[in-house]
């Protein structure tokens, strides 16, 4: 989070983290292609020649005012093969939301499971509370005709407490939903920072 | 709270800039481009947002340069950190045809990166990176101002309804 108390800029950033292959770059393309071009930056990738993330995705939206403030959110994506795990928590630096995108496929689940907890153990050791940061889970590819059951998926990533989306993201169905919360929740979770 | 009570706040994570800190930085990076004859600078936090830049920058998305910066300097200081050769406040050097492009890490919160032509003596730039580095440090160290009533609406307001009015403006079929 940045504050600029001149240009009342609020700067947040939110990370789409997940297993490799679970759809994170791909709900920032249909966030990319379905706002107003006016309001977003370019999306910058940068990928493996094979259009794998190598170290992150970045998309900047403008989203006007709220009640006096102008936030910009930052949107970045983490490369999801575990060999990538130090650039994970690289791209975590200074995160304000954090939506988990979880695979529906069940050669998966255990994919999900680690890096879910991989996750927390980065926030910890970066001094940066779960609980101050918002977290919104998305289960994607709920089109796939052997998808885990989602309470067996919840069950799994132990994440009842915190808002959940079914996504089919290649369709963009789930995405502004997804979005959305974690907007919210990170608008809120600043908020509540503030007033104290 | 009124509409234009006094408020005092320092964030407790993440980086806050108050009007005279804005003033002095954007101040600096006049100087800093302008003594090193530099293309342009550029400042951004460590995280990757950014903050200001100084110099030829309207052909430049300053905003992915910010976060690339960001990304470069990370992972420089995790290289240097395996490596063993971890030390405060790293500096990058990149030489290209045209220009040398220098990224240093200003104090745990910000970065810079200056790019010059390959003519400028390359000792007197860091020199200088190095100096306004430091300059740029103590600026952050000024106590909280007491800012009048900028947060006062977003404090007090149900921030919801805003947000999701703005994403339904914003939000098209692709």
């Amino acid at each position: 989070m940045l504050l600029n108390w001149r240009s009342r800029e609020l700067q947040l950033k939110v990370v789409y983290y997940g297993p490799a292959l679970s759809g994170k770059t791909t709900n920032l393309k249909q966030i990319y292609s379905r706002i107003d071009p006016a309001h977003r930056s370019e999306m910058v990738s940068l990928q493996t020649k094979d259009d794998r993330t190598l170290y992150f995705d970045f998309l900047q939206l403008e989203l006007g005012k709220i009640c006096g403030l102008k936030p910009l959110v930052q949107l970045y994506t983490v490369p999801g093969q575990s060999y990538y795990e130090v650039t994970r928590r690289l791209v975590l630096r200074g995160v304000d939301g954090i939506v988990f995108i979880a695979d529906s496929e069940p050669s998966k689940v255990n994919e999900n499971y680690q890096t879910w907890q991989e996750m927390f153990v980065f926030l910890k050791d970066m001094d940066l509370p779960a609980d101050e940061i918002g977290i919104v889970v998305q289960y994607n590819k709920r089109d796939i005709p052997n998808a885990v059951a989602i309470p067996e998926m919840k069950r799994l990533l132990g994440d009842s407490k915190y808002p959940s989306f079914e996504a089919i993201a290649v369709q963009g169905v789930g995405v502004y939903e997804t979005f959305r919360a974690i907007l919210n929740l990170t608008v809120q979770r600043v908020q509540k920072i503030l007033q104290n | 709270m009124g509409s234009n009570f006094e408020y005092e706040v320092k964030l407790r994570s993440g980086l806050s800039i108050f009007p005279s800190q804005d003033q002095a930085i954007d101040q600096l990076l006049s100087e800093l481009v302008e003594k090193a004859t530099g293309r342009f600078v550029l400042l951004a936090d460590v995280t990757g947002q950014f903050i200001n830049a100084k110099g030829e920058t309207r052909k430049t998305d300053l905003i992915a340069l910010g976060s690339l910066a960001a990304g470069d300097l990370a992972a420089s200081t995790e290289i240097a950190r395996l490596s063993g050769e971890y030390q405060e406040d790293q500096m990058i050097v990149r030489e290209g045809s045209k220009y040398y492009t220098i990224i240093y890490e200003v104090g745990t919160h910000l970065l810079l990166l200056l790019q010059v032509s390959i003519e400028v003596p390359l000792g007197w730039v860091r020199i200088l990176v190095k100096q306004y580095a430091s300059k740029l440090k103590q600026i952050l160290l000024s106590p909280p101002e007491k800012a009048e009533g900028i947060l006062g609406d977003f404090l007090k307001g149900e921030t919801e309804a805003f947000v999701d009015q703005m994403l339904d403006d914003l939000w098209g079929e692709g």
